[in-house]
């Protein structure tokens, strides 16, 4: 369907349409099904998403709780309740729990010695980069880098991503967005002062990649294993932030 | 005539108010029975604590929707969520025909079904919109995020930092996306 028929349902669902279109478009949809699925589909949409972004604070705290207490109730590690009662069971002569016991620690060192760093597991685990989606308009100067730089940076190389978004910046150096993401493959390529100015400088201001700013500030110095930092920067994030539970999650790993 | 409301909506109100006491209640009286089931259909001790924690979310989430009442003891209504999300889970897992044995038996339990069923349809279908919500870029999750929560579209184009015209045009291009995606899921055939 054209995106112009969705603007119109979005309109409608807004309670924006002018009276005409209205009872236009609500004729259409009696006689058109698969338009009344679409406009179904669309008003489904945002009254779950809707309700599910409002639900997060309260689900948060719940599941924190059913943890909790759950963690008491159950059995944990009992294994399949089918092998329990008539499951094997084998026993071992001394020589063979000494040399098990051996083999364990070995195996305990060799992963103790061999992990990588607890920050950089961390980093591993919540570092992943939004995709890039710049907003494009081609009257602009330096919009072909941008567009390439688009392109360059979901193609994870960030060396040639750093570039064209410099050269970029060169022209629209108050493009938030395009400086959060050169931000980023400053952090990839552990280029770590350049990406925590960026970050820093968004990031204390009311621009809408604030939130996203801080938290890969967060991250920059928990790559760096500046765990106080990254904890002050985790702790400023706000709950309304897309970010909070993932925040709150590498708080408790910390 | 209002549906009577069951003496054990202390339960469901224990879940709406993260009561930790009420919460503890429900666990030290139903968590055994749903151990016992999940233990006698191939799952251990493990898998039924996450069942049981998964259905007391789901039960609040219905819950807290406007018009919500529970008109059937909560044993059953919890237990019949609980077995339906184990069915799913081991039919996941097996990814073939799967057969359950009940180790609970309840009388008159046309009310505590429809409630699960219910619970359990609003639970996967809240999941599909989530899923192909959050595969759409970050400039579309937040530009819808926006938009819906309650800012007109001047104020998300400000807020944004683009024009109006162009926000308009993209919110409509995020939404043809996500619709597109839904539209061509099994889920969303499977899920009506």
């Amino acid at each position: 369907m054209a995106t112009e028929l969705y603007t119109k349902i979005e309109d409608y669902l807004d309670g924006v349409l002018g009276e005409q279109e209205r009872l236009a478009l609500e004729a259409d949809a009696r006689t058109d099904p698969a338009l009344a699925e679409t406009l179904s589909l669309v008003q489904e949409a945002r009254q779950r998403l809707v309700a599910q972004w409002a639900d997060e604070p309260a689900d948060t705290a719940l599941l924190e709780t059913l943890k909790q207490v759950g963690a008491t109730h159950f059995k944990s590690g009992s294994g399949s309740g089918q092998s329990g009662a008539g499951g094997r069971m084998f026993r071992l002569a001394p020589t063979w729990w000494a040399a098990a016991a051996a083999l364990a620690a070995t195996v305990v060192a060799a992963w103790f010695f061999l992990r990588p760093p607890a920050n950089e597991r961390l980093y591993a685990q919540y570092g992943a980069f939004p995709e890039a989606d710049f907003t494009v308009r081609g009257d602009e100067a330096g919009a072909g880098d941008l567009s390439a730089a688009e392109a360059t940076f979901n193609r994870k190389e960030y060396a040639e991503a750093l570039r064209q978004l410099t050269a970029y910046l060169g022209n629209k150096p108050d493009d938030a967005q395009a400086r959060l993401y050169a931000g980023l493959c400053h952090l990839d390529l552990q280029q770590y002062e350049e990406a925590a100015a960026i970050f820093q400088q968004i990031g204390s201001s009311t621009n809408v990649w604030a939130d996203e700013a801080n938290w890969f500030l967060a991250l920059a110095y928990l790559r760096q294993d500046k765990r106080a930092d990254c904890r002050r920067i985790l702790e400023q994030i706000r709950s309304e932030s897309g970010r909070y539970e993932q925040a709150t999650a590498l708080l408790k790993e910390l | 005539m209002s549906i009577p409301m069951h003496p054990d909506s202390r339960y469901i109100q224990a879940l709406l108010d993260n009561d930790n006491r009420g919460i503890s209640d429900i666990y030290t009286r139903f968590a055994a029975r749903i151990e016992r089931f999940v233990c006698a259909n191939s799952g251990s001790a493990d898998d039924a604590r996450d069942v049981f924690q998964e259905a007391l979310l789901a039960i609040a989430q219905q819950a807290r929707r406007p018009g919500f009442v529970l008109t059937c003891p909560f044993e059953a209504y919890l237990y019949l969520v609980c077995r339906g999300k184990w069915f799913n889970e081991i039919k996941r897992r097996k990814r073939s025909a799967v057969t359950i044995s009940d180790t609970e038996r309840f009388n008159d339990t046309e009310q505590a079904d429809a409630l699960a069923e219910s619970v359990l349809l609003d639970e996967a279908r809240n999941k599909m919109f989530r899923v192909f919500f959050d595969k759409l870029s970050e400039g579309c999750r937040a530009l819808l995020k926006l938009s819906w929560t309650g800012l007109s579209m001047q104020e998300v184009s400000d807020h944004l930092g683009v024009t109006y015209g162009y926000a308009r045009k993209r919110k409509s291009e995020c939404i043809a996306q996500l619709t597109e995606w839904i539209q061509a899921s099994p889920e969303y055939s499977s899920l009506k």
